[in-house]
């Protein structure tokens, strides 16, 4: 079959040239995606990790149309392509595929590339499909995307929530971020906590509010609560001040769920079984002998697989029977007796790889109707072993109890190992299809799109493939033997490929997957993947190496990438003060960020980081805190910090706050791996906290000196809201309206209070002041208490404003002024009896002057005219006024001393004051036959008992006086007792007194009458008498004709010290 | 001096003090300003008087008034005088002892025509009286008299 029309290369296979076993480690080792179809969809040849792709062997495989099975949806694709390909006849790179792996079900990424292989006469005879499994690429792309996922996470490292509740739970103000818990935050204000969450989780936050009050440290917890229906997961932190809790959550919901990721570490397991491969390939080439081959297979196996249940079955396909290959190992020997012949065949009938559960198994025995006898295993894999078309034996694993779990992992081994024994067999019969492979070599030296070269013992080009060629500008590949790559690359790169030829060379043992850096001539930088093996002769001997280079340029840009995403995480978290760290419990090993060094003081990367350094940067406070917990922790007893906030001292003698904050991780069974956690410097937070707490307690000074102040002074303030609601007031003002604690005052109105009557009036007031901005200052305002009761209150009231100079409503602050205003009473009467007084002494004691001057004008004039007559006349009216204003005179001075010069107040009896005057008026009372009634006993006061006897005798003498031309006169005295005062009456039936006129008969010198008799001094006596007792009189008169009453009262408690 | 002749002057003197009416009286019949001078001692009468008076169309020419009267006071005569249109052309001077500025005030805050004082000194009390007769009775022109 020629694949190509270079003649060069088209000779004849010897196994002396070692061509077939370079094709062999090719097709078979090396980790190349390689496919040769032709134009009819046919696979005619197939690497094998092709093959693997497939979940069959290379056998199975090849001389057969591509199964449309094989990827679902996949096929139509894949046929579409091969049909341009063919059409344009060029080449198509860089196809990506996702690709499941019948069977076990695995999800690989591969990157093909397919170009059309053409005769002589340009006409394309066949596909040549090769590419690489990409799948790392693609998880190391993944890697990077979550890692800028984290990083943002952690850039992100503010509360969801903030809200600020007293401590039983009412919350008073809150403030949600972008990942809103609560639907309306205006209407959680002012609910408790507990209406708003599930029980359990209030009763957390309760007990936490508690705590924080009474050790004034931060609390923490997280808790888990279902967000429409969704469980969350949520951190809360609480701090407080004297009476405010302030509370950040944060949910912490991906965190959790990154932390409980299964990090299973497939690693390990990988790394073991390409040993195996590994080992067994070096077996094959060294052509090991078969028994030892088998044990080989055993015992490599057997660190990774139950092993002492596997057995390889050898078909003798004449006899139809299977015997047991190796003879060391007493394997399968529950399981397997002389029926299962019936079982092994199955598997081979079916040509693919089975793995059974229990139930499976039975299952598979009964349908088929398959003789077993034996035990029935928990878990079997049987795997057909081809080889050059023909199944050579089966190989199996079974497990006894269901714990041993067979998967995937076994599976997957145990064909890659099958096919390694496989070949070991057939490596005994090899001697076929040598030209043609030969030929597939050329093609694919042609043809392959990556580099393909072959060395000899010293480094020398022998072959390289025409890609190579090309991409070192060469016109023709042969041009490059005898050369090195030297003559190609930088010297420190091709002193590396020298090195690892010559050790593969010594050793045999082949380089696989190698990242290189390689500076082309042009100076470009490109990365490859390079896998170098030896290849043998026939007698075994190394000729040289062989190798396959694929460029990986754009994979390493991304883990390059991913490389640069750390170094910006380790800045953020710089930026944010934030460090990491992780232990590992199996390991025993920490793992610092920088920025934790930076918190103790020490240099990232120089030196580790050790116990030791750390210590001694703390503050003695907190750093048997820090070491209690640290051994707690990696004890395994404990997953937090008990105290989440520790003071750093540096090395320059800054303090530094740190909260910490440790996780811990668990694998599958719930043991302790790896504890990780953060270190974040908050000490500007401190600081602001501190100096936030600060101004708030030289508020609370302010505040309780300015209430001090407010509830000292001997003014009554409040304040009311614009609706005329009380909020506060001074404690003066409550006791005024009857409360004992301001507090009682706030929310009620002038209508809750002693003076509800007048609350429309105040209301009034307050709006009018409050519309018109127009402050009412000291206006005195008469509260009327009681009928008994008056008070006088000096009024301001002024608009309240805010800082917008809103009016917000009303401040109000008033004084008693009832003393003063008293006070002024008293003196307005003083002033009004002082005019009273100069009035007199102007009208009334000048009068007698004008007669007296005037009279005695007349007399020198009738003295001169001689009219001796008239002398006498004169001189008598003089006489007489001279004596009036004498008179005037003395009754003025009397009066005057009324008041001033007064006898001492004593007990007296009124009976007596009164029978003694009766007894003096005898005289005018008799002559006028006037009869007198008063009652037998009268109350004792106490009095001046000479002013009393002269209020007695001056009212009687006026009843005298005015009685007229009465018939039967009659004057009653008598009296009425009240509760703090006794009230006297006089009454007559004389001529009584003309209503217009009661006002004025107290006045001094008014006289209703002129013809009466006296100076019109008396009553104005009595009422002065009366008015220094404390008293008060009045008349009543029906009218002239009807009589008069005078009434007067005496209060009944009087002070002995009286003046 | 003109000489008043012609018809018949009448004078009002309310006055309680009966001396000081003497006084009054003679010096105005001396001056003879006067055909008539009734004399009344208290305010009562003195508006009972302007009554009768007004009905038999023989009204004062002009009131002499005292403040301090009996029973109705010289200022609440003067306010009825007038308030009252039958009687309030009628001048009105108020003749007395009291010389306080709020008698003054008051008097014509009520609308007194003349506000006098009677003199201690008998010599200036003649003469008030010689000019009071004169002003009131010859100069002075009222709605009775053309």
């Amino acid at each position: 079959m020629v694949l190509s029309g270079d003649e060069g290369h088209k000779k004849k296979p010897s196994s002396q040239d070692g061509y077939p076993e370079i094709y062999e480690a090719f097709m078979k080792k090396a980790p190349i995606l390689l496919w040769l179809k032709d134009t009819k969809n046919n696979i005619l040849k197939i690497s094998e990790a092709a093959a693997r792709l497939h979940g069959k062997s290379v056998d199975e495989i090849e001389g057969r149309p591509l199964d449309p099975d094989l990827v679902e949806g996949l096929s139509d694709q894949i046929g579409k392509q091969d049909r341009k390909v063919i059409r344009l006849k060029k080449p198509l790179l860089n196809i990506t595929y996702s690709w499941v792996i019948p069977d076990t079900g695995e999800t690989v990424y591969v990157r093909l590339n397919k170009i059309p292989v053409t005769n002589s006469k340009g006409k394309v005879t066949h596909i040549l499909i090769y590419g690489e499994d990409t799948t790392e690429q693609k998880e190391t792309e993944e890697a990077l995307r979550k890692n800028v996922a984290r990083n943002k996470a952690l850039l992100k490292a503010i509360p969801d929530m903030i809200f600020v509740t007293d401590e039983n739970g009412v919350i008073a103000d809150i403030k949600a971020g972008e990942n809103q818990l609560f639907t309306k935050p205006e209407l959680i204000i002012g609910k408790n906590i507990r209406d708003l969450l599930p029980a359990d989780v209030a009763g957390k936050y309760l007990h936490s509010f508690k705590e924080t009050i009474q050790t004034k440290k931060l609390q923490m917890f997280e808790y888990l609560m279902p967000v429409n229906g969704i469980p969350r997961f949520f951190e809360a932190r609480l701090s407080a001040d004297d009476r405010n809790i302030i509370a950040l959550i944060k949910d912490i919901t991906e965190r959790r769920s990154i932390e409980n990721e299964n990090l299973k570490n497939r690693t390990l397991f990988r790394t073991i079984r390409n040993e195996i491969i590994h080992s067994l390939s070096d077996a094959i080439v060294s052509s090991l002998p078969m028994n030892d081959f088998y044990s080989l297979v055993h015992s490599g196996l057997s660190r990774i697989l139950p092993a002492e249940n596997l057995c390889i079955w050898l078909y003798n396909e004449k006899e139809k029977v299977f015997t047991r290959a190796g003879s060391s190992h007493n394997i399968e020997k529950t399981l397997m007796t002389s029926s299962n012949n019936d079982l092994l065949r199955y598997v081979i009938q079916l040509m693919r790889p089975v793995i059974y559960s229990k139930e499976e198994f039975t299952g598979v025995i009964r349908d088929n109707n398959l003789k077993h006898e034996g035990k029935i295993p928990a878990w079997w894999i049987g795997i057909p072993m081809k080889t050059e078309g023909k199944y050579i034996g089966v190989m199996t694993l079974f497990t006894e109890s269901a714990e041993q779990k067979l998967g995937r992992n076994e599976l997957e081994t145990m064909t890659l190992v099958s096919n390694l024994v496989a070949i070991a067999i057939s490596k005994k019969n090899t001697e076929e299809n040598l030209a043609q492979q030969l030929d597939f070599l050329n093609s694919l030296m042609d043809n392959f799109n990556d580099l393909i070269y072959v060395k000899d013992l010293k480094s020398r080009f022998m072959r390289i493939s025409k890609t190579f060629a090309n991409r070192l500008k060469l016109s023709d590949p042969a041009e490059i033997i005898g050369k090195t790559d030297f003559d190609i690359y930088n010297e420190s790169h091709a002193k590396e490929a020298f090195e690892d030829e010559q050790q593969i060379i010594e050793t045999g043992i082949p380089m696989i997957g190698k990242d290189e850096l390689e500076i082309w001539p042009n100076g470009e930088r490109r990365w490859s993947n390079s896998s170098k093996m030896p290849w043998h002769n026939a007698e075994g001997k190394i000729m040289g190496t062989f190798g396959v280079s694929f460029d990986i340029t754009q994979r390493k840009n991304a883990e390059e990438a991913l490389l640069i995403s750390e170094s910006r995480l380790k800045e953020a978290q710089q930026i944010g003060k934030i460090g990491s760290f992780e232990y590992n419990v199996h390991t025993k090993e920490f793992y610092w960020s920088d920025e934790i060094y930076r918190f103790f003081g020490a240099e990232p990367g120089k030196g580790p980081l050790t116990m030791d350094i750390m210590l001694n940067q703390l503050h003695p406070a907190s750093k048997s805190i820090f070491e209690e917990n640290l051994k707690l922790m990696l004890s395994g007893k404990t997953y937090l910090f008990k105290d989440s906030e520790i003071l750093i001292i540096d090395k320059q003698n800054k303090q530094h706050f740190i909260q910490t904050r440790i996780n811990v991780i668990k694998n599958t069974d719930g043991h302790v791996t790896r504890y990780s956690g953060t270190f974040q410097d908050i000490t500007e937070r401190k600081y602001a906290e501190m100096a936030l707490q600060e101004s708030r307690r030289n508020l609370a000074e302010a505040n309780k000196m300015l209430k001090l102040i407010i509830n000292s002074i001997p003014i009554r303030v409040y304040w009311k809201s614009k609706d005329s609601v009380f909020i506060g007031c001074n404690m003066r003002f409550a006791e005024d309206a009857g409360f004992s604690s301001t507090e009682e005052v706030t929310g009620k109105t002038d209508n809750d209070m002693p003076w509800k009557e007048q609350a429309e009036i105040y209301q009034n007031d307050d709006q009018e002041i409050m519309k018109n901005d127009r402050p009412k200052i000291n206006i005195e305002e008469k509260r009327i208490i009681s009928q008994e009761k008056i008070i006088w209150h000096r009024v301001s009231k002024v608009p309240l404003k805010n800082m917008d100079n809103e009016t917000i409503g009303i401040l109000g602050t008033y004084d008693d002024i009832t003393n003063v205003k008293g006070k002024e009473e008293e003196l307005n009467k003083k002033n009004e009896e002082l005019e009273r007084f100069t009035y007199t002494v102007s009208h009334d004691l000048k009068s007698p002057l004008v007669t007296i001057r005037g009279f005695v004008g007349l007399l020198e004039e009738d003295i001169g005219s001689g009219d001796i007559e008239n002398v006498r006349v004169n001189i008598e009216r003089i006489k007489s006024a001279a004596d009036k204003m004498s008179h005037l005179l003395n009754n003025l001075l009397e009066l005057s001393r009324i008041g001033r010069f007064s006898n001492p107040f004593v007990r007296i009896s009124m009976s007596k004051i009164l029978k003694d005057t009766l007894d003096a008026l005898a005289g005018i009372l008799q002559p006028h036959k006037i009869k007198v009634i008063f009652p037998e006993s009268m109350p004792e006061i106490f009095a001046d008992a000479q002013r009393m006897t002269e209020v007695w005798q001056n009212l009687i003498e006026n009843a005298v006086k005015f009685m007229g031309d009465q018939p039967n006169p009659l004057i009653e005295i008598g009296y009425t007792s009240g509760r703090k005062e006794v009230e006297f009456f006089i009454r007559d039936n004389g001529i009584g007194i003309d209503a217009n006129y009661h006002d004025i008969v107290f006045g001094l010198f008014n006289k209703l009458d002129n013809k009466s008799e006296g100076t019109g001094f008396g009553l104005a006596l009595v009422k002065r008498i009366i008015e220094v007792h404390g008293g008060s009189i009045s008349v009543e008169s029906e009218g002239k004709g009807h009589g008069t009453t005078f009434r007067f009262s005496i209060p009944l408690l009087k002070n002995k010290q009286h003046e | 001096m003109n000489k008043v002749q012609g018809e018949p002057i009448s004078i009002l003197l309310v006055e309680d003090n009966v001396d000081h009416a003497h006084l009054i009286m003679r010096k105005l019949k001396s001056f003879q300003v006067a055909n008539k001078i009734i004399h009344l001692e208290d305010g009562e009468a003195a508006l009972q008087y302007l009554k009768t008076a007004f009905a038999e169309h023989n009204l004062p020419h002009i009131i002499l008034l005292d403040l301090r009267l009996p029973k109705v006071d010289g200022l609440e005569v003067l306010r009825q005088i007038k308030t009252k249109p039958e009687y309030m052309e009628i001048p009105v001077v108020i003749l007395t002892t009291s010389d306080t500025e709020t008698d003054i005030a008051k008097a014509y805050h009520l609308h007194a025509n003349s506000y006098l004082v009677k003199p201690v000194n008998f010599e200036s009390f003649t003469e008030l009286m010689e000019i009071l007769g004169f002003y009131w009775i010859c100069w002075n022109k009222d709605p009775f008299r053309s």
